[in-house]
């Protein structure tokens, strides 16, 4: 059922752009009208969203402009005709507050049926643990080893010499590895997210991952998951304001095939990280 | 019906009026204020404005690129523009326009003015707190600008100011800019605290005999349910600016999480603030616009009741949607769920008004003056802007959209679109009143369409380019290879800017021009039913000589029967317009 | 319906009775609506930071101990002294009030309001001393001292305000005595005194809040 709507509102819709929807396949370089293409399973709920709420206010608005447009000339003021005497209607009033109401709550209700699903659900056992730790003016990424398992990671414990608030004694981070700034991901692999920060808010953004989520110094973020289903180079930017440096805090990511993925992995260095000043109690940034 | 808790009669006219140009500094008259916050605001306008155009200047052609040969900086850049100092221009952009422009100008210019005359009454409550606000608010601003001047610049975070960036030195590297940004914020604060309790009491109390509260034009009311908002909005942000300033200048912590503070704990504050601050920003112009839009109609407003409750609704539920701006904050996952349905349902009485408007112009006779081009593109460009807001309220579809352009076109289009078309209206519509003299319809309305037609080539694209991808905030697109692609659009949108900056000197010179050579304007030019029309322009100090008696509502226009298409709202019922006229209004057979 | 509440003619409401509240009274009130959002502000603020430390840290560890304990320590009686102090100048204010309403000058109500306040800022300031040796202040054990002293803070410097108002009373009340002294009839306006009891009172009442997040809870 929501696949044949999902078609429907396509079909429409591509009549209803012409070329503009067709450049989606193409990489960005070459299109610059309409959205950018989408690369991750989310992202189709997420377009499907949109469109309908294209498709609705579209129409909706079509009908305003063109009720206001046929109103402004039809009663434009001319000699002899007076205006007609109303104070208003209560009939019209009860239907133009019902069906909005209608509107409005089936969309908020789908939107939040998907949302949970994005959200709230727990992400996929066998989802690929990456951390990305925001810092003015770049990107901390950590990777598990082989067995595929990030070190305890302690939001209180993030520090400068610690940037991932690693547990030393964990014995699943010895095998981890870091990268500043480039991230890596296996095509068709869930891949869950832990994002958090050293110093202001930064924020994971990638317009073909149709992804954006702050990073809050102070707090790990674990809940967002995805899964990206075509390989390609992208640019994760920084999508909150962090100070001077903001505009061109920007990492390399490109999704790869599963075998490409591994060999990259394997040809890097296990990082424990700096993890000795880790300690329990939460470390206070020196004011910095 | 009205429920005047206290005799407007106690109230003694105790100032008089200082004469010549001392009037404009130190007048009590809420006339004279609310010029004072008129040309104030305005000149603030350009100052925002000129800022806006150096940030889209920026971006069309950055300072900080790198072109193909080599060099940093497109030749045509300004290379004073550094992305710190970008960061400053729209974060100062945007607090000018919010703070010292378009509140001062629909709440302090507007609402000053015409609130005792709408209501009948010879001044404010409290006309003394009334001119302290302006000079409050002048200060506030001065405050606000002095950190260009200071060491480390203006501040730089953004007009939302999320912490930690703002509440750390060292981090913003503008702890003077940021202090004295919050400074002012806390000061303008006092100023809208002044105004709305001043501006409650007066509507409360002060309304001539007769004048029941469903007899109010829309504009009171509007400007009333904003005085709430203000009441109960601005001052939660008073506290947070007051938590601002410790953080970066007494080693507080509250929002740095180093030292066990919060920084979701600012965003909260701030939107609680700032959802409310929005409406705040467009209650007045919708009312404002109501009445336009019924006078060149010459028809009542559709839906009166209607119209008050949706009013009323926006003001309450604007208080509960404040977490649409924090859907991907990180803050709790179940509660963004519940923002983005009370954010739906806020949606739904600007669907009562918005169908309310088109009901008003249906059957008129409709005078297309400059001012009612403008209120009519009021509408328009709300109901677009609103439209985009429907997208981003969805939770999924906002986890794509969220700081990008699509948001900044949004946010244009209620705020320029909106609010700044209806307070061109509203200058259209109340400047004879104000000064005596008409403004030039012809440079009006070429002011208009060369606005309408600039501010939409400007600010449409930037839906498109904030699909595509692009983030606010950014000092230099080029950056990124994403959005490479998109510079032509950006350089077309800052042509579009250009043009849309310098058709606001059209107006200007209308403005200034018709303060002299305007023609006479008389009592009552546009035929409106209000009493503000029932004295001279500019009216008189204390405004009535005899306290005015209502009879009716304020849209009587067109009544059947009626020899003239509008009936002044002090009119006593003769025999003539009541009999005929009384029964054929109470069953309008319109469907 | 939507008709007839504009379409009645001809009908002026009168207003009955005497009204309930002066301009200024209304006004005032409406202004302290506001000022009742500042605080909420703020106290909604330390409820968000002192729930998101967790159980068991707070106040923090080896920070001087403000809130009651049982038996209370010297400084809780200091604090639930002066806490009765300030509320107890609630009752002197209103008594000051009843007394000039009778015709009287209220000086002694007034008098022994002003005292009452300068006393609770007095053992505030000494309690900020006092705190400040054991080493706390605004930037000490992260949020603990940043809520406490900006929260009192704020809290004094609107007793301060008041206080200043009140002494303002206490000038008008001296005039008023002499003018009894002397035979005349007293200053009929009450305005001033009526907008300083609404605002003394609401501080009052902030400070029951205050100190209950602060102190007790
Ligand atoms: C005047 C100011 C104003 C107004 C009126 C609005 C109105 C609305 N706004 Fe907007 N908003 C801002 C100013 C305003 N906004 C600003 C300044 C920001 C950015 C702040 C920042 O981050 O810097 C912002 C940001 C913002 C966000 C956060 C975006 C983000 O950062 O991710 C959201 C999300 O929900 C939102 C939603 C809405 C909605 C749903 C409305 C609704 O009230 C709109 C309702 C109106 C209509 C819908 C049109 C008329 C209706 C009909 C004709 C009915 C029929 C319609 C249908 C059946 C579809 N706004
Ligand atoms: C009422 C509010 C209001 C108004 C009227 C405007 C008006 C304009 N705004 Fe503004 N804007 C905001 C509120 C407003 N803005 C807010 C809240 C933000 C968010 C900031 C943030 O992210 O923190 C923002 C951000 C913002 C951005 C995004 C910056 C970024 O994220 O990097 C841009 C970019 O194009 C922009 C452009 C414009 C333009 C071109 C105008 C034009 O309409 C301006 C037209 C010009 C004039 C009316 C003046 C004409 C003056 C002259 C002709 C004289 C020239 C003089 C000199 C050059 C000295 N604005
Ligand atoms: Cu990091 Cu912007
Ligand atoms: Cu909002």
């Amino acid at each position: 059922m929501l696949n044949l709507i999902r078609h429907r509102t396509l079909f429409f819709l591509g009549m209803g752009m012409g070329l503009l929807s067709t450049a989606h396949a193409e990489i960005r370089q070459t299109s610059v009208w309409w959205l950018p293409r989408n690369v991750t399973m989310f992202g189709h709920e997420i377009d499907f969203i949109f469109y309908v709420i294209l498709i609705l206010t579209g129409v909706t608005a079509v009908a305003v402009f063109s009720v206001m447009i046929y109103f402004i000339v039809k009663y434009r003021a001319r000699p002899g005709v007076t205006a007609v005497h109303s104070h208003g209607n209560n009939t019209l009033e009860v239907i133009w507050t019902g069906i909005p109401v209608f509107i409005f709550l089936a969309l908020a209700i789908y939107g939040n049926e998907q949302w949970t699903q994005m959200r709230l659900k727990t992400p996929p056992a066998d989802a690929l643990p990456v951390a990305v730790i925001g810092e003015q003016f770049g990107w901390n990424v950590r990777y598990p080893g082989a067995d595929g398992k990030l070190a305890k990671m302690t939001a209180s414990s993030v520090t400068k010499e610690n940037p991932f608030g690693v547990d030393a004694a964990d014995p699943a981070g010895l095998d981890d590895f870091t990268t500043y700034g480039e991230l890596v991901f296996p095509v068709d692999r869930p891949i869950r997210l832990y994002l958090g920060s050293k110093d202001v808010i930064h924020a994971f953004y990638v317009p073909e991952f149709r992804l954006y989520q702050d990073m809050v110094p102070g707090r790990i973020y674990d809940f967002v998951w995805l899964k990206a289903e075509q390989t390609g180079q992208f640019q994760l930017a920084c999508n909150q304001l962090c100070g001077q440096g903001h505009y061109k805090m920007f990492g390399k990511l490109s999704v790869v095939p599963q075998g490409e993925y591994e060999t990259w992995a394997k040809g890097k260095a296990p990082q424990p990280t700096a993890a000795k000043e880790t300690s329990t109690v939460p470390v206070v940034m020196a004011d910095r | 019906m009205s429920t005047a808790t206290v005799h407007s009669a106690t109230h003694v006219h105790g100032h008089e009026e200082p004469s010549g140009w001392k009037k404009y500094l130190w007048s009590l008259d809420h006339k004279i204020i609310g010029l004072q916050y008129l040309f104030t605001s305005l000149a603030f306008l350009f100052i925002g404005g000129g800022m806006a155009l150096l940030l889209r200047w920026q971006l069309a052609y950055p300072s900080t690129q790198v072109m193909p040969s080599g060099d940093v900086g497109n030749p045509i850049s300004l290379p004073f523009i550094n992305p710190q100092f970008y960061n400053a221009l729209f974060t100062m952009h945007a607090t000018v326009m919010v703070f010292l422009v378009v509140m001062p100008l629909l709440i302090g210019a507007f609402g000053n003015y015409l609130i005792p005359l709408k209501i009948g009454a010879g001044d404010m409550a409290f006309p003394l707190v009334n001119e302290l606000s302006y000079w409050v608010y002048l200060l506030s601003g001065l405050v606000m600008l002095a950190g260009f001047f200071v060491a480390g610049g203006a501040a730089a975070g953004g007009w939302t100011s999320y912490a930690p960036l703002s509440s750390v030195a060292a981090y913003n590297g503008t702890k003077l800019g940021q202090t004295l940004w919050a400074a002012g914020i806390f000061i303008n604060g006092l100023a809208s605290i002044m105004g709305a309790f001043n501006y409650i009491t007066t509507v409360v109390n002060m309304r001539a005999p007769g004048m029941g509260f469903f007899r109010l034009p829309l504009t009171i009311w509007a400007l009333f349910i904003t005085a709430f908002l203000l009441l109960l909005a601005v001052p939660v942000l008073s506290a947070a600016g007051a938590m601002l300033i410790l953080d970066l200048n007494f080693g507080t912590s509250f929002f740095n999480p180093a030292k066990g503070g919060q920084p979701l704990l600012w965003q909260h504050l701030f939107w609680f603030f700032g959802h409310p601050e929005v409406y705040i920003l467009i209650l007045p112009a919708m009312g404002m616009a109501s009445d336009v839009l019924s006078i060149f109609s010459r028809k009542p407003v559709f839906g009166y009741k209607a119209m008050v409750f949706a009013m009323f609704a926006i003001g309450f539920l604007g208080f509960i949607v404040w977490g649409h701006h924090m859907f991907v904050s990180g803050m709790n996952l179940v509660l963004s769920a519940a923002f983005g349905v009370s954010t739906m349902v806020i949606a739904v009485p600007s669907a009562i008004k918005t169908f309310n408007w088109l009901g008003t112009i249906w059957g008129g006779s409709i005078r297309f003056t400059s001012a009612m081009l403008n209120a009519l593109a009021f509408v328009a460009m709300f109901v677009i802007g609103g439209f985009s807001g429907i997208f981003m309220a969805s939770t999924p579809v906002n986890i794509f959209v969220h700081h990008t352009y699509f948001i900044v076109a949004h946010f244009h289009y209620v705020l320029f679109g909106g609010s700044i078309f209806a307070i061109f209206a509203s200058i259209y519509t109340w400047y004879p009143k104000m000064f005596g003299r008409m403004l030039d319809e012809t440079l009006g309305k070429i002011h208009f369409v060369l606005t309408f037609v600039f501010f939409n080539l400007c600010f449409f694209p930037m839906h498109n380019v904030g699909l595509g991808g692009m983030m606010r905030r950014i000092a230099d697109p080029t950056a990124y290879e994403h959005l490479r692609a998109l510079q032509p659009i950006n350089q077309f949108i800052t042509l579009a800017a250009i043009g849309l900056g310098f058709s606001q000197l059209i107006f200007l010179w209308n403005f200034f021009r018709s303060l002299k050579h305007g023609a006479p304007a008389g009592n009552n030019p546009w035929e409106g039913t209000t009493l503000e029309w029932t004295v001279a322009s500019p009216p008189g100090h204390g405004n009535f000589a005899v306290t005015p008696t209502v009879y009716r509502g304020a849209y009587d226009y067109s009544v059947p029967g009626h020899p003239r298409d509008f009936i002044m709202q002090n009119e006593p019922p003769t025999s003539e317009s009541v009999h005929g006229a009384a029964p054929a209004r109470r069953s309008v057979p319109t469907g | 319906m939507s008709t007839s509440a504009i379409a009645t003619h001809g009908e002026i409401p009168v207003s009955t009775g005497r009204p309930r509240f002066t301009l200024a009274q209304f006004g005032m009130l409406v202004f302290l609506a506001s000022e009742a959002m500042l605080f909420a502000g703020l106290i909604g603020g330390y409820i968000v930071l002192r729930i998101a430390q967790g159980a068991g840290s707070w106040p923090p560890p080896g920070a001087p101990e403000i809130g009651v304990k049982i038996p209370p320590t010297f400084l809780n009686w200091v604090m639930i002294i002066n806490t009765v102090i300030l509320l107890s100048s609630s009752l002197t204010y209103h008594w000051g009030e009843s007394r000039m309403r009778k015709g009287g000058s209220g000086l002694i109500g007034y008098v022994l309001t002003a005292l009452f306040g300068l006393i609770f800022l007095g053992v505030q300031g000494w309690e900020w001393m006092h705190l400040k040796e054991e080493g706390m202040w605004f930037n000490s054990y992260g949020i603990y001292g940043s809520c406490f002293f900006t929260m009192t803070g704020f809290h004094g410097l609107h007793v301060f305000l008041g206080f200043l108002a009140i002494l303002v009373t206490v000038a008008r009340a001296v005039l008023r005595q002499m003018k009894l002294f002397s035979g005349q009839a007293p200053n009929p306006s009450h305005a001033f005194e009526e907008l300083t009891g609404y605002y003394w009172h609401f501080v009052d009442v902030v400070w029951i809040f205050l100190y209950s997040i602060l102190y007790v809870l």
